[in-house]
């Protein structure tokens, strides 16, 4: 009763103190100012908490003290490591703002130790709310007074063990070494072998430091603490040399257990309010993998038990989520990499469907013009009396014509197989290569007088195994544009050279020459160069393509060098019998 | 006695209408490109002009535009003459004030035709 009545004046006190700061000027002077919240000066704020820690310093029974404005956050604080943090929904604050407020005795889990607040409003010049002013009490003091002797005379005291023997509370008596951490008296083992819920008595013992005491224990299941009082057998003697004197002593260590007893309680069931209250705030936070540590086996306890449960959940349900997304996220961009690839393809589809019909409408102006001159002399043939001599003119005119359709018509079916991938046949054999070479200039030297032709054939060239016919083709190409492309004239070169297992053959003109941008893609078959097209050279562009899979169809190599408006240069290799048939036999 | 000039790049073609054209009493000149053309049309003014699309240094379609922005020969006909059998070209013959479009192969008596039809 005593210790009870102690511990209320001590927390009025307090209370009184609070109120009279709150009432003071110099509390009032540390309100945060209207328009200081968004750029907090530091400078300012600095001064302001040493004028708060020369109030505190005024108070010894406070611990710290602090200012919280309106919205709850900590304005301004003795310890600085508060400031800036929010308390909108603590009980002092809460409380706090509408009048005094003494919050009852709670352990803090956070600091490991019991906690006390006062909190009050502080009203600006205008009576309006201006802030909550908070000290929290030194919680040593109200310690103190746990462990006063009153009633339990000179030698009595009581402390809190727990479960591990160790020593909770200040103990009074000095072993000479300080105060033992743990005590293993005979009092302290039957506490906490027999947890005992009500008062258990213990008669005679030596206390932790070998006096021959009586004591009383007490076990508190919830919080697995043993609460003990004992006093030296000497006193007690002495005190109870009258019966009534003895009984007296005995219920001054019951009250002393009960009072303990009693404060206990309330602080463990606060404290696992709090504890629920923390967890409960950490894991609505988003702090899933918090779990609230409580063994309790009512209400709290239960409630504890789901809240764990619950966030249990929701981490699985998240992490579940969390992985739909990753392979979502996977999933896009994959389809994303696959839709860039079709995009590439549709841009090569569409550039080569722009050749085709850029090839279709060449080639049918190709063959529309011949054709032109087939009809219109042999309709002229047929339909007047012309002379002899025209008549022949005429009939040149519709041969070569027929022959040039044809040429272009070999052309189409050459490129149709080689696109079919049925190839043409090549029928191979032995050929001289300057046999070839010189038929085919010779033709071309018949139908030009602008150009001279040069060679460069040395005598003794090995023979090489090859299709006389596709090889001419090939010539009669490179020749055909060799002329086509130096419409103003100018000296063609044919050379051959002897190389590795090899012959090569060049045919150089003196002509227009082919572009940087044009020249990768010559040998690309509907390939036709813009300006190609502008100077209205004729030709299907098919002639190269056709060349170049005549020549890698003989084991060879065709390439093009060129200077605009130099001149180009096109050159193929084909391999020599002898290393023909150690390539093995090639099967087209 | 009508003159008639004949554009194209393709000596057989040329040679092909000049026979035809001759035979009928018209007298032709000839030009194996654009500005060739353009040239002797501006010094020979021509009844007609047979116009291929396809040519070296300027291609028909820049010959026909540039003979209708001159006062001197927008009023002489021009037939185009082409292997381009396309729509769009004929479209834009058309639109540039080709009076007409005869399309290679033709056959000689259509052609005939269709300048008797344009000069009388």
């Amino acid at each position: 009763m005593l210790k009870s009545s102690q511990i209320s004046t001590y927390f009025n006190e307090r209370a009184k103190d609070v109120l009279s700061l709150v009432n003071s000027e110099d509390i009032a002077g540390l309100l945060p100012l209207e328009n200081e919240k968004q750029g907090r000066e530091a400078k300012l704020v600095g001064g302001k908490r040493e004028k708060l820690q020369e109030r505190l310093n005024l108070y010894p029974d406070f611990l710290y003290f602090s200012i919280l404005e309106k919205k709850g956050e900590v304005y301004l604080c003795t310890n600085k490591t508060h400031e800036g943090m929010l308390r909108t929904n603590v009980r002092y604050f809460v409380e706090g703002k509408k009048g005094l407020f003494v919050d009852t005795l709670s352990y803090d889990i956070s600091k490991s130790r019991p906690a006390m607040m006062i909190s009050a409003p502080v009203f600006d010049d205008e009576g309006k709310l201006g802030a909550v002013f908070v000290g929290e009490v030194d919680p040593t003091s109200v310690s103190a007074i746990m462990t006063e002797r009153s009633g339990l005379g000179e030698t009595g005291e009581t402390y809190l063990i727990n479960n591990y023997n160790s020593v909770l509370t200040e103990l009074r008596k000095d072993t000479g070494r300080g105060s033992p951490t743990f005590i293993y008296t005979q009092i302290a083992q039957n506490c906490l072998d027999k947890k005992p819920t009500a008062v258990f008595f213990n008669s005679e013992y030596r206390d932790y430091i070998g006096d021959v005491v009586l004591g009383a224990c007490m076990y508190l299941r919830e919080r697995g603490i043993g609460i003990i009082a004992e006093i030296d057998k000497g006193e007690a003697y002495a005190h109870t040399k009258e019966l009534g004197n003895r009984i007296f002593l005995f219920a001054g260590i019951i009250v002393a257990i009960s009072l303990g007893l009693g404060l206990l309680l309330t602080r463990s069931i606060r404290a696992s309010v709090q504890t629920l209250a923390e967890g409960s705030r950490r894991i609505g936070a988003g702090d899933l993998a918090h779990r609230i540590e409580l063994r309790r086996k009512d209400e709290i306890g239960n409630l504890a038990l789901f809240f764990n449960t619950m966030a249990e959940n929701l981490q699985k349900s998240i992490s579940k989520l969390e992985n739909t997304l990753k392979d979502l996220r996977e999933e896009v961009a994959e389809r994303k990499r696959a839709e860039a690839l079709i995009r590439e393809q549709n841009e090569r589809l569409k550039e080569l469907d722009r050749m085709k019909s850029e090839f279709l409408s060449t080639a049918a102006h190709e063959l529309r013009t011949p054709l032109t001159s087939i009809l219109g002399f042999s309709e002229i043939l047929l339909k007047r009396k012309v002379g002899k001599k025209r008549q022949d003119t005429f009939l040149k005119t519709i041969n070569k014509e027929a022959e040039g359709l044809a040429d272009i018509i070999n052309d189409l079916l050459d490129v149709s197989g080689i696109e079919s991938g049925r190839g043409f046949k090549m029928k191979k054999a032995p050929i001289e290569l300057k046999e070839v070479i010189l038929e085919n200039v010779d033709l071309f030297k018949s139908q030009t007088d602008k150009h001279t032709f040069k060679m460069n054939i040395p005598p003794d060239l090995p023979k090489i195994e090859a299709d006389k016919d596709r090889i001419g083709q090939v010539i009669e190409n490179l020749l055909s544009n060799a002329l086509k492309f130096s419409p103003q004239g100018g000296e063609i070169t044919v050379s051959v050279e002897e190389v590795n297992d090899g012959v090569k053959t060049i045919v150089t003109d003196k002509g227009m020459g082919i572009s940087k941008k044009d020249l990768p893609h010559v040998f690309e078959k509907f390939y036709r160069a813009e300006r190609v097209s502008r100077l209205a050279i004729g030709g299907t562009g098919l002639g190269l393509a056709i060349a170049k899979y005549i020549v890698e169809s003989h084991g060879g190599r065709i390439w093009a060098e060129s200077k605009l408006g130099k001149g180009s240069t096109f050159s193929f290799t084909l391999p020599t019998r002898t290393s023909k048939r150690r390539g093995g036999r090639r099967v087209l | 006695m009508k003159k008639i000039l004949i554009a194209d790049d393709r000596s057989e073609v040329v040679e092909l209408v000049k026979v035809t054209l001759e035979g009928e009493g018209y007298r032709t000149i000839d030009a194996s490109d654009g500005r060739e053309a353009l040239e002797k049309i501006r010094k020979e003014k021509p009844n007609l002009i047979l116009l291929d699309i396809v040519m070296p240094k300027m291609d028909g379609f820049e010959v026909l535009s540039k003979l209708k922005n001159d006062s001197q020969t927008k009023d002489t006909p021009v037939i185009m003459l082409t292997a381009q059998g396309q729509k769009v070209d004929q479209e834009k013959g058309r639109r540039l004030g080709a009076r007409d479009y005869i399309t290679k192969p033709f056959s000689l008596s259509h052609l005939l035709n269709k300048i008797e039809e344009i000069l009388t």
